[in-house]
């Protein structure tokens, strides 16, 4: 594991995805929610390999009946910009999950804070 | 081996037999003449015009309307345990005259209940239903669940309905209460994505198209969700088409979820759990592709006998199915998937020695 510290806390702005490249080359999104706290992910789809920088981040859909669709502010996800694929941003864990084909977690990077500054580990 | 054959179509001799069954003014309507039923848009290309052309009953009506030859000529013939009845008279096919049409259906299940069910207990029923208007359908399920002789509902494949919309709740929500399952089978009425083609080769064809239509509608509507008591069969309509819809709606949920969150298992799962497909017509397949779709499937728990009879395309037991399957899996086809489907056990023995 290394510590690469990659832009200020300051440079990624709240609500965005922001692409950062550690040395070594491997692609990281950072996301900063609106509590403040900084979240690092993978930068690639862990399904055809999307670039997760393009994703949308919104929240999870619920609903027990048809047609009647509520959104659970609770649970935040990370939408591929190619398929669609959802991500908990908790866990990293997909959505819909699918015993009889490849996991496809997204990997989930510790992040710290050092002098205001963005510290991925690795 | 016990058989339950899942698809047997048995009908009246003429529209006037559901006369007694029918009160005023469809009865008198129904005696005059007025309607002479439904009839095919289509000419039948096969020597006996869509029945097996040997199967004729002694006074010449429909070979269907015959009781006693459906038990010569399948259940005595090929020692089946139970066929399940599915109608060939479908009120649903009309599209207007909502009350005449959930009357026909009244009258249709209690002319099977006095002549066909009572004739031998090998013999089980499907409740007909009006679907267009699902609040008397409901009421007829309510009817006529209690005969022990009605195992499901039937919903016919008609050319405009899919059934998973709403707006038939009422009837999977009857099904639901009665403990009973629900069946689609196509109608003449059936088509695919372009109509019914330009040839009944074409049409015969494309009716698989309107099953999996069905299944992906009822998966997407939530149906499976809604009513994780009720156990859904698709007869006649093909299942070598299964792993491609179970694939395709499972990549479609993982990336459309957002819209469908109703939805609370793989697709695939729902239909591996709960869904049947009767394997009448068998395409011919040999023994190493029927292993192959049963593999793919990833169970053999879905695939459930059928001939069919008195159609042209039966499928004999002895042949239909290759014997040089695995033991197990033809005991499924033939006997377990739908006696588990149905709830059915062997009968007594001294049922069966009596016989
Ligand atoms: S590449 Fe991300 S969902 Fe397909």
């Amino acid at each position: 594991m290394a510590r690469h510290t990659v832009c200020a806390r300051d440079d990624i702005v709240v609500g965005e995805l922001t692409p950062v490249t550690l040395d070594g080359g491997i692609s990281i999104v950072l996301f900063r929610s609106q509590f403040d706290e900084i979240r690092a992910f993978s930068g690639v789809c862990p399904h055809q390999g999307a670039r997760l920088e393009f994703g949308c981040v919104s929240h999870l859909t619920q609903g027990d009946e048809a047609n009647m669709i509520t959104v659970d502010t609770g649970v935040q996800i990370l939408r591929c910009p190619w398929h669609g694929f959802a991500f908990d941003m908790q866990t990293g864990h997909p959505v819909v999950k699918n015993a009889k084909r490849q996991h496809l977690r997204l990997k989930i990077y510790d992040v710290e804070i050092d002098n205001d500054q963005v510290v991925v580990v690795a | 081996m016990p058989i339950i054959d899942t698809d047997v179509h048995e009908s009246f001799a003429s529209l006037q037999d559901l006369v007694p069954y029918l009160a005023d003014p469809y009865k008198d309507w129904i005696a005059s003449g007025a309607w002479r039923g439904f009839s095919q848009p289509f000419c039948y290309t096969s020597p006996g015009n869509g029945n097996r052309a040997d199967v004729k009953s002694p006074d010449g009506s429909p070979s269907a309307s015959d009781p006693n030859l459906l038990k010569e000529l399948v259940l005595d013939k090929y020692d089946i345990t139970y066929a399940v009845l599915t109608g060939y008279f479908y009120p649903t096919m009309l599209k207007l005259q909502y009350g005449l049409a959930s009357a026909l259906a009244r009258a249709y299940n209690d002319y099977v209940v006095d002549h066909w069910l009572t004739v031998d207990d090998r013999l089980l029923g499907s409740i007909q239903v009006f679907a267009r208007d699902p609040q008397a359908a409901a009421r007829e399920i309510d009817r006529m669940a209690d005969h022990p002789g009605m195992r499901q509902v039937m919903l016919p494949v008609v050319d405009d309905i899919a059934y998973g919309d709403p707006h038939y709740r009422p009837i999977f929500e009857a099904a639901e209460r009665n403990r009973l399952q629900v069946a689609f089978h196509h109608t003449v009425l059936a088509e695919g994505p372009y109509g019914m083609g330009l040839h009944y080769m074409e049409r015969h064809a494309l009716l698989p198209t309107a099953m999996m239509s069905q299944v992906i509608s009822l998966i997407c509507n939530g149906t499976f969700d809604n009513y994780p008591n009720l156990k859904f069969i698709v007869l006649e309509g093909g299942f070598t088409w299964l792993p491609s819809v179970m694939w395709r709606l499972d990549r479609e949920y993982r990336q459309g979820r957002v819209e469908v969150p109703w939805i609370k298992k793989l697709p695939s799962e729902h239909c591996r759990e709960r869904l049947k497909l009767a394997t009448q017509p068998t395409e011919d397949l040999r023994s190493d592709e029927w292993e192959k779709i049963v593999d793919l499937m990833g169970t053999d728990d879905i695939l459930v006998f059928a001939t069919d009879y008195p159609h042209f395309d039966f499928d004999d037991p002895d042949a239909s199915i290759p014997h040089n399957l695995s033991a197990d899996l033809r005991e499924k086809i033939m006997w377990k998937n739908a006696a588990s489907f149905y709830d059915l056990s062997m009968p007594p023995a001294s049922a069966i020695a009596a016989e």
